[in-house]
């Protein structure tokens, strides 16, 4: 059982190798035009900013340490809820404060992993989907201008998908007593990151 | 050792889904010359993101609904396809043919990320109004240099293989983290179509 899901664990991570490896192929092309460019361009807004990144995979991280149900249900949820913040940025709606609320983001999911809080469900999928809007509200705002606005849709969904799944396959080592005090101190490390960004931003 | 068969044919599938979503980067230009008529039609669905996002959605709908319900979209999805593409012919492409094929992709992408499982007429009617709608986008996109008898039955024959696939996969996850994994697959395609028709409307 346990050598199962090492094997699906392997398998998520070369998938994710894999893809990675795939990018730079479409993004070395200069100039690209097309669904490539839009693609590529998409694919890398997520991965450009040290907070986006570090909130998705924190929101892996943490969906790892509350287990089932969280840790399915946020995958699923996630996606819709930054479409939603997604298309406020894509009709140019107003939304204050989108970079102070992605820097928070990152300060209160850490701080989560930190204290291992294990809110109810509903209460979890509440933070997170506050903070989503956020994120999705900085990338859709980009996509009106891309080569190919549903390339950029595709890549962008994707990237953010695949910072999920290093958050949950980071966080599976939860499992084991001393990866779990790891996960902690990591948590504290995007949380300080997070204040820091916050911080820079006011200064 | 079946499950870890499956397990195999499951992960080969995601890297053949994930080959066939970078595709469209390699082969944007379309109708693809110097294939076959009936090539031509069965590789235009799969070079363009707005017929594949709704196709994989609908396949692994397919695949979420029994048995029966399966069976229901694989007979019916290719025979719209075919329909839809051969009304083409006849008549000019309405105005709203466009926003109706991006408006299907959040739904489709949404029924796949609840879950839903339907009565069979819901399943009769969505997959043959969404092949509908299809095969009047692929079909109007025949140009007079392409024989239509051959580009038609290549379309409905990939349409009916992608629908098949999806059955397939869907049907051979055994491990619940898997199906939810389908599930997730259908909430980034609705959340790609909810953006998208964001842009577009």
């Amino acid at each position: 059982m346990t050598r199962l899901s090492c094997q699906s664990l392997s398998g998520a991570i070369l998938l994710i190798l894999a893809s990675a490896l795939i990018a730079p192929s479409t993004v070395l092309a200069h100039n690209p035009a097309g669904v490539a460019g839009g693609f590529a361009s998409g694919f890398l807004h997520p991965l450009s900013g040290i907070d986006h990144i570090l909130a998705m995979v924190a929101v892996g991280i943490w969906g790892a340490q509350l287990g089932a149900p969280a840790i399915w249900a946020l995958p699923v949820a996630f996606p819709l809820v930054m479409a939603v913040g997604g298309a406020l940025g894509i009709r140019g709606i107003f939304l204050p404060g989108v970079e102070i609320g992605i820097a928070a983001s990152a300060l209160l999911l850490g701080f989560m992993i930190f204290r291992e809080t294990k809110p109810p469900l509903y209460s979890a999928a509440v933070i997170v989907g506050f903070f989503a809007i956020f994120h999705g509200y900085a990338h859709g705002a980009e996509l009106p201008y891309a080569a190919d606005p549903l390339a950029y849709g595709v890549g962008f969904v994707i990237a953010t998908g695949l910072l999920h799944m290093s958050g949950v396959a980071l966080g599976s080592i939860h499992r084991w007593p001393p990866g779990a005090r790891t996960l902690r101190i990591a948590g504290a490390g995007i949380s300080l990151a997070g204040l820091f960004l916050l911080v820079h931003h006011f200064a | 050792m079946k499950s870890l068969l499956t397990g195999n044919i499951a992960w080969r599938s995601l890297i053949v889904l994930l080959a066939i979503l970078l595709l469209p980067a390699v082969a944007a230009a379309h109708p693809i010359k110097g294939v076959g008529d009936f090539y031509a039609g069965m590789l235009h669905p799969l070079t363009a993101l707005d017929f594949l996002l709704p196709w994989i959605a609908l396949a692994l709908f397919a695949g979420q609904q029994g048995r029966k319900g399966a069976l229901l979209v694989l007979s019916i999805f290719p025979v719209a396809i075919l329909l839809g593409a051969v009304l083409a012919l006849a008549f000019r492409q309405p105005a709203w043919l466009s926003a109706a094929n991006l408006a299907i992709i959040p739904l489709l992408g949404l029924a796949v990320a609840l879950a839903f499982s339907c009565p069979a007429s819901f399943i009769v009617v969505f997959s043959a109004g969404v092949g509908l709608l299809q095969g009047l986008a692929n079909g109007a996109e025949i140009t007079s240099a392409i024989s239509p008898w051959r580009f038609i039955p290549g379309l409905a024959a990939v349409s009916m293989l992608v629908i098949a696939y999806g059955i397939g996969i869907v049907r051979s996850l055994e491990k619940p983290w898997t199906r939810v994994a389908v599930r997730v697959a259908g909430s980034w395609i609705a959340a790609i179509g909810i953006m998208i028709c964001a842009s577009k409307f």
